[in-house]
């Protein structure tokens, strides 16, 4: 008892990591598995930087559509996909449901940086005859659903999270929601369906750059306290601040093979406009 | 005897899920109603219970379909409408393979009145691009449509009425998917109707038949893609068109062949449903088609109506 959770859904029982559970196991983790989790700050802060001109020649294309929401995202795009990388999964296979559909720019900066997507896939970028849309389309690699209505992503991650699990597929399903998106009632239904069935194979990145389109978040509908809501809804949620953004990178590695639980990685972020 | 459209689905359903294993149902609290409780019962690893979430419904159902299964989500039809922008978004925007099944559409919800019936489905799901719309018009073609449309690759909304069904078909008739069954031949004027009502719009036809019209009667079950082919058939091609639903006048069948007509071989299209209104309770199902001048003697007056004014 304490340390184990059993749960049961539509007749199906299985046992999970209690959150005692998973304090203990990362007390106990060893030196072995400290380096594990040891990110090389110089090289996340280098792959940033690049990142940074990527992303800024792409939004002046586009006249800055939605330029802050992008680059507050930036470092959690990349964070998805260099831990794929020091994974040796394979990138091109990585599965993102970008619910803030707007922060599209930022994951075409990825993606171009790991040469996902060529020069080439630039020329005719953001015109009608490009799957390079100002908000992503499922034609893109990577893009594994359609987005640019708010507030559904994670619903839709659930139900491929599902599928996985059907197939005895661990492959992991990302989802980058911003925090302005938590408005949405169809939000909370999702986090309740995906703690109602352990779908420990989705990761919730949740950007919270505090602004949505009309102004601050918190003057326009309080989003805080944040982790404690995720947490009240049967998530394991880490929170770290975008301004060190290895930090999102262990956070990911730290959660990622914690079996039972959805996780949401709650990142503070804020960057020059 | 009577039929029940929701208890033909829920056992053909159940029974399909042997033929296609990669078939999963989803629901939302309403598996009792809608049937989909036997399917539940016999593959309990391939039912997803959501709660009372449709949009999220909507969601994980597009979800699945990413992940190569057959989702199908069955909801009452009026629910269902208000994940309409998330059908839209996902399910027909990136043409997703996810079985969508309205039930309790229409005025077969007799007892729930205006929140619960539903009059605008059809003109709802038939403007989304990539969606097959299908209203079958009794337990024969409720089995036949749902295994025809789980068997084709693409998002479909499917409309059945709750109970009040009946047979116009055996069990060796053909019924095919975009192709509409002329179940009476005539000369004189074309009665198209779908789902529930075409039982009705059959018997007012047989009435009117007695008084001396000669009569075609279309079971449009495929309202899209429309079957434009037995509009322009030899006997058909030339009458007027009295379009009867169980559905808004606007937006629905009536409008859709209008729509068609208009451009194609312009010639009268009347149309017979509900009006311009909401829908209200009532304590069985012909009292409520009596209330909204849909019973065969209502249709029969209406259509001798129209036709001594032309």
């Amino acid at each position: 008892m304490g340390l184990i959770q059993r749960y049961g859904v539509n007749g199906r029982r299985g046992v999970r990591l209690s959150k005692l559970g998973v304090k203990m196991l990362n007390i106990l983790l060893t030196d072995e598995g400290e380096k594990y989790l040891d990110v090389d700050v110089d090289i996340v802060r280098r792959d940033l930087e690049e990142l940074e001109d990527i992303l800024r020649d792409i939004l002046t294309r586009i006249n800055g559509f939605h330029a802050y929401s992008s680059k507050t995202s930036l470092g959690i795009l990349y964070s998805i996909f260099k831990h794929r990388l020091d994974n040796e999964s394979r990138l091109d296979e990585t599965k993102i449901v970008l619910s803030k559909g707007h922060a599209a720019p930022a994951l075409y900066a990825v993606l171009k940086f790991y040469g996902i997507l060529g020069d080439e896939d630039f020329i005719e970028a953001f015109t009608p005859e490009s799957y390079i849309q100002s908000h992503p389309v499922k034609e893109c690699p990577t893009v594994v659903v359609s987005t640019g209505s708010l507030g559904q992503g994670l619903s839709i991650a659930n139900g491929i999270a599902l599928s996985l699990k059907m197939k005895g597929d661990s492959d992991e399903v990302y989802v980058v929601m911003g925090d302005g998106e938590l408005d949405e009632g169809q939000v909370w239904e999702a986090l309740a369906t995906a703690s109602t069935y352990n779908l420990d194979n989705i990761i919730l990145f949740i950007d919270r750059n505090g602004h949505q389109l009309t102004g601050p978040t918190e003057k326009i509908k309080v989003k805080e306290p944040l982790v404690e809501k995720l947490e009240s809804f049967g998530w394991m949620v880490e929170r770290v601040s975008g301004g060190n953004p290895e930090d999102i990178i262990v956070a990911l590695k730290k959660l990622v093979d914690i079996p039972g639980w959805p996780k949401a990685v709650i990142v503070d972020t804020e960057v020059d406009n | 005897m009577m039929y029940s459209f929701r208890e033909a689905f829920g056992e053909t359903l159940s029974e399909l899920g042997e033929t296609f294993k990669n078939l999963v149902v989803l629901d939302t609290d309403l598996s009792k109603s809608t049937k989909t409780i036997y399917f539940a019962k016999r593959y309990p690893d391939r039912f997803i219970q959501l709660g009372i979430s449709e949009q999220d419904a909507v969601g994980t159902a597009s979800g699945l379909a990413i992940g190569g299964k057959i989702p199908v989500l069955a909801v009452y039809s009026m629910f269902l409408l208000r994940a309409w922008e998330q059908i839209r978004n996902t399910i027909a925007r990136d043409n997703l393979n996810v079985k969508i099944i309205g039930t309790h559409s229409g005025l077969s919800d007799y007892m729930d009145g205006a929140s619960h019936q539903c009059f605008e489905d059809i003109a709802l799901m038939r403007i989304l691009p990539n969606f097959t719309v299908v209203s079958p018009s009794d337990i024969i073609s409720t089995k036949s449509l749902l295994k025809q449309i789980l068997g084709f690759r693409g998002p479909v909304y499917m409309r059945l009425g709750r109970d009040n069904s009946t047979k116009l078909y055996e069990d060796e008739d053909e019924i095919i998917l975009g192709r509409a069954n002329l179940l009476m031949d005539g000369e004189d004027i074309t009665m198209v109707s779908h789902g529930a009502m075409t039982q009705y719009t059959l018997e007012a036809a047989k009435i009117l038949s007695k008084e001396g019209y000669s009569i075609n009667v279309i079971d449009m079950h495929t309202i899209k893609p429309l079957d434009i082919e037995i509009l322009n058939r030899r006997g058909i091609s030339s009458t007027p068109i009295f379009v009867v639903e169980d559905h808004s006048i606007y937006g629905g069948l009536g409008s859709s062949i209008a729509e068609y007509i208009s451009t194609a071989n312009p010639r009268y299209v009347f149309r017979i449903g509900v009006e311009d209104r909401f829908g209200v309770g009532a304590k069985n199902y012909l009292d409520l088609l009596k209330h909204m001048g849909l019973t065969p003697e209502n249709i029969v007056e209406k259509v001798k109506v129209i036709l001594n004014g032309i």
